[in-house]
């Protein structure tokens, strides 16, 4: 049975890393976090590689993983980091046009890093054609739509005829290593390289129509190419003009062949070499940034509701980047230079300033008592001894002679009449010694009887005279004394007093 | 350890508004404020460093101490063996409160260089005694005073004796006293060197003092007679408590009583006397050996002089008693002479006892009373207040004068004569009691 252990007899926890420290990473964390910034600015929804909802690609990211190094890049500088014996280069449906530049960063990179290049595209747009010229490749996407429409309709506007059809999308025919008969969604016809797929009909009741952006057919066959490669120097390309194929909710449906024809993809262009690394590209999607989803809320939150998977991913993702410093941190700073900016001005500034200078005076001097900076003691000479007491007492206090003086006084005097001459002050003999001492026997008898007076009057004896002056009355007497003790002093060469 | 001052503080408050300044209104003053702290820190590291400088210091000490006409001499070398100077260090130097210094300074700044070394040297006016100085304590500041440390005592201090002259005026006039008076010559024929008279040969007289010429004029056999040795034990107990210091340094009546034991212990030797002597305070009693002849017993009584001190034990009176016990065992079997240089109060009644007790052996006791109102010079106290000072001397004097008077109603002889007569008393009392 354990025991609480007493107060002292408890280890104390001793931290080796001081607050102050631990403060100091966490602040220089926080800013490593918002310079570097979240994985995507924002939830991705569209063909990207790590959006698992249906519209996404990560189902084919999966796919790859099961077999080959897959990397997939947020950015430029992630390029940086890859290089194998083959590198595969994915882009599905990009929804930002490549740029020139951009693409020929990416070609250039991946040339030097790699020994053989591969390129996937599959897109129904124009974005990706910068990346094809970049890449010296005669392959282009035109971008147009080809649907099966009806033979009875050639030039009238296609929706209003669309619905006659059981189903508007064109099937094809994609050989890779095997041929593939898949249904295309929103496929855009391509030229250039070699042609390894075609849309077909299913009837000969229908035919195959590029229908531009205004909804005018703008030319029909029975046959479109919509996938082709093309070898260019050390890279080879293949081209689909179509990434729906390859969308999570194709890779997921009951149907195989999609399933079937994203791994023949795989097999053939990383030429089923385990060293093959695949590189999904990720930066070319739009996302659904925080400050949308907070601005404008509604219009999405009604789409997304209509889901549940989706809106769980939504607000899961949305937290995420909420709690990611890169999205509160610069706001946060932002707003506390706001309000430096508007505290100092004015009378508010002064008070800032006062505050702020004492809670920085409080900060650098970290409670530190402080001392007076008083020089040392001097060592101090003195006299010692019962005089030096007295002398000390004398100036400390105020001092008054009184009668118990007077009395002392007197007793000094019969003591030096007693050790001179045997005789007390009190003795009859008395005149007769200060007589002889003061030479002057009538003024030996004045200061006797004044003596006797005032000793008599001191101790209660007597009440005359009524009214006495003690000290003026003691000075007397010591000059009496003085005056005495000199005599004596003359007469046996003693001081005594 | 070192401590911030108050000038740290407003240092440091000046910091925090340049601080405030350049995080809030111009970014310039950061740098002000940057160098501002690091002056902190800077001055901070210095003192730490002087700290370990001083603890390393090497503190070479010599005492110049012989009699109490010379003066004292204290130098305090302190050397800096490290690479870094000591700057800016207040010294203050403790002594005795009754040493008067004469030259140095009890308190000031001193630096001292790298591999280097600072001397400071103090000179005492001597006074008789044991005397102790230190110890030196150092405190270091910063250039700015923002920082200093806590008092460090660099060296603990150490005592000096210094020994009573002996007053060759004094001494002299001893020889020529007890010359002139005859005081020396015992008169009784024994066992001596000095010529006594010539007398009849007696049997058993030896023949080697037998004088041939009287023989030979007188046919009659006559010896030489000395003329008897007299010697006499003296033991002189020297009260220095601390009422005994009173008065101007070095004419207090303990220094005076000294010189006049040191005189008279010098006649003594010459005369060939057994000779020791004690010394009481209020912290105890210590006696200097047996009496001896000749240098040893002079130089026993110098000893005992040089080790008077004061009693730093304010509160506590002399303890008579305990004199009394420690001097038995030393005391001859003879005659003693026994010289009790102190005031008579406030403990009479204890040398009374001592005295009758000491008397009742044999041995002979005079107390010797300086009257400490004689050896009290006026101070500078204001013209209103001498009057009054004056009385209340005269009521401490009167308490003297009683303590002499009882002494003597009960048979203590007293000698409280005029200070410049007292040796010649004293000697008077002593041959003429051999």
């Amino acid at each position: 049975m354990s025991m609480p252990l007493r107060k002292d007899l408890r280890v104390k926890q001793k931290g080796f890393i001081s607050t102050t420290t631990i403060l100091l990473l966490i602040a220089i964390g926080l800013l490593a976090l918002v310079e570097k910034g979240p994985t995507v600015p924002g939830v991705p929804i569209g063909a990207s590689p790590i959006n698992p909802l249906s519209l996404g690609t990560s189902k084919f990211v999966e796919l790859a993983s099961r077999n080959y190094t897959t990397f997939i890049v947020y950015r430029l500088r992630d390029l940086e980091n890859i290089g194998g014996e083959i590198c595969l280069y994915i882009t599905v449906s990009p929804e930002i046009p490549y740029t020139v530049e951009e693409s020929k960063t990416i070609f250039s990179i991946l040339r030097n890093k790699c020994s053989k290049l591969r390129f996937l595209i599959a897109d129904e747009s124009t974005y990706s054609n910068p990346l094809l010229q970049t890449l010296n490749s005669s392959i282009r996407i035109e971008g147009s739509r080809i649907y099966r429409i009806s033979t009875k309709i050639t030039t009238a506007i296609v929706s209003r005829f669309l619905q006659n059809i059981s189903s508007p999308y064109p099937l094809a025919e994609i050989t890779v290593r095997d041929t593939h008969r898949v249904v295309l969604d929103k496929a855009s016809a391509i030229h250039g390289g070699t042609a390894t797929g075609y849309t077909y009909t299913s009837s000969r009741d229908e035919v195959l129509c590029v229908i531009d952006l205004e909804g005018e057919i703008s030319r029909c066959s029975q046959l479109f190419v919509v996938a082709a490669k093309e070898s260019i120097d050390r890279a080879e390309l293949f081209v689909i003009g179509d990434g729906s194929i390859l969308l999570n909710q194709v890779l997921l449906s009951n149907r195989s062949e999609y399933l079937s024809l994203a791994e023949d993809l795989l097999a053939y262009l990383c030429e089923e070499n385990p060293r093959c690394v695949v590189v999904f590209d990720a930066m070319h999607y739009t996302t659904l940034s925080i400050r949308n989803v907070f601005s404008n809320p509604y219009p999405i939150l009604g789409k997304l509701l209509q889901d549940p998977l989706t809106l769980i991913y939504i607000v899961l993702s949305i937290i995420a980047l909420l709690l990611h410093p890169s999205t509160w941190l610069p706001p946060l700073i932002q707003w506390l230079s706001n309000v430096f900016t508007n505290i100092t001005i004015g009378l508010a500034s002064v008070l800032t300033i006062a505050i702020s200078t004492w809670i920085m005076y409080r900060v650098l001097a970290g409670g530190t008592k402080v001392y007076p900076d008083q020089r040392l003691a001097e060592q101090i000479e003195e006299e010692v001894g019962v005089f030096a007491e007295l002398r000390k007492s004398i100036l400390r206090t105020k001092v008054k002679l009184s009668k118990q003086d007077f009395i002392a006084i007197c007793q000094t005097l019969d003591v030096m009449l007693t050790l001179y001459s045997g005789y007390s002050l009190w003795s009859d003999n008395a005149l007769n010694i200060l007589s002889d001492l003061l030479g002057d026997r009538e003024k030996a008898y004045r200061e006797l009887k004044w003596i006797y007076r005032l000793y008599r009057k001191a101790f209660g004896e007597s009440r005359l005279p009524l009214i006495v002056l003690w000290g003026r009355a003691t000075k007397r007497l010591v000059s009496i004394v003085d005056e005495v003790g000199k005599r004596i002093g003359e007469k046996l060469g003693v001081n005594i007093v | 350890m070192i401590i911030p001052t108050k000038r740290f503080a407003a240092y440091i408050a000046v910091t925090a508004s340049v601080v405030t300044i350049a995080v809030l209104l111009d970014p310039q003053a950061l740098l002000t404020a940057v160098t501002m702290l690091a002056i902190e820190i800077s001055m901070a590291i210095h003192l730490q460093l002087s700290i370990g400088v001083l603890e390393k210091i090497g503190v070479e000490v010599s005492i110049d101490s012989s009699t109490d006409r010379e003066p004292v001499i204290v130098k305090i070398k302190l050397v800096n063996r490290s690479i870094y100077p000591v700057f800016l260090a207040e010294y203050s130097f403790s002594y005795e409160s009754i040493l008067r210094l004469e030259k140095g300074c009890r308190a000031g700044l001193i630096s001292i260089p790298s591999k280097s070394s600072t001397e400071l040297q103090f000179v005492f006016g001597a006074r008789v005694g044991t005397h102790r100085v230190g110890p030196l304590t150092i405190v270091l500041r910063d250039f700015l005073g923002l920082f200093k440390t806590q008092p460090i005592e660099i060296w603990k201090g150490s005592s000096f004796k210094v020994t009573p002259s002996i007053e060759v005026a004094i001494l002299r006039k001893l020889y020529l006293y007890t010359r002139s008076s005859g005081l020396v010559k015992s008169r009784i024929p024994g066992e001596g060197i000095e010529f006594y008279d010539v007398r009849d040969y007696r049997p058993g007289d030896e023949l080697r003092r037998i004088v041939w010429r009287v023989y030979a004029s007188r046919q009659k056999l006559a010896v030489w007679e000395a003329e008897k040795e007299s010697y006499q034990a003296i033991v002189y107990i020297v009260n220095s408590s601390k009422d005994m210091w009173t008065g101007m340094p070095k004419t207090t009546p303990v220094e005076h009583s000294a010189r006049i034991i040191a005189s008279i212990a010098r006649y003594a030797t010459s005369r060939g006397y057994l000779q020791t002597a004690v010394t009481v305070n209020e912290c105890g009693s210590k006696v200097f050996g047996e009496p001896a002849f000749g240098r040893q017993g002079l130089t026993r009584v110098l000893d005992a002089l040089a080790n008077l001190s004061i009693c730093p034990e304010s509160e506590t009176q002399v303890n008579w008693d305990e004199t009394l016990l420690k001097i038995l065992p030393i005391l001859p079997r003879e005659r003693t002479f026994i010289l009790i240089f102190t005031k008579t109060t406030p403990n009479t009644e204890q040398l009374i006892n001592i005295s009758t007790k000491l008397s009742s052996l044999g041995h002979r006791i005079y107390v010797v009373a300086p009257l400490i109102v004689t050896y009290d010079v006026s101070k500078k106290l204001p013209q209103k207040l001498v009057e009054i000072y004056r009385a209340k001397q005269l009521e401490i004097a009167s308490e003297e004068l009683k303590g002499i008077e009882i002494l003597k109603k009960v048979g203590v002889k007293v000698i409280a004569v005029n200070p410049q007569l007292v040796a010649q008393r004293i000697i008077q009392e002593i041959e003429i009691s051999l």
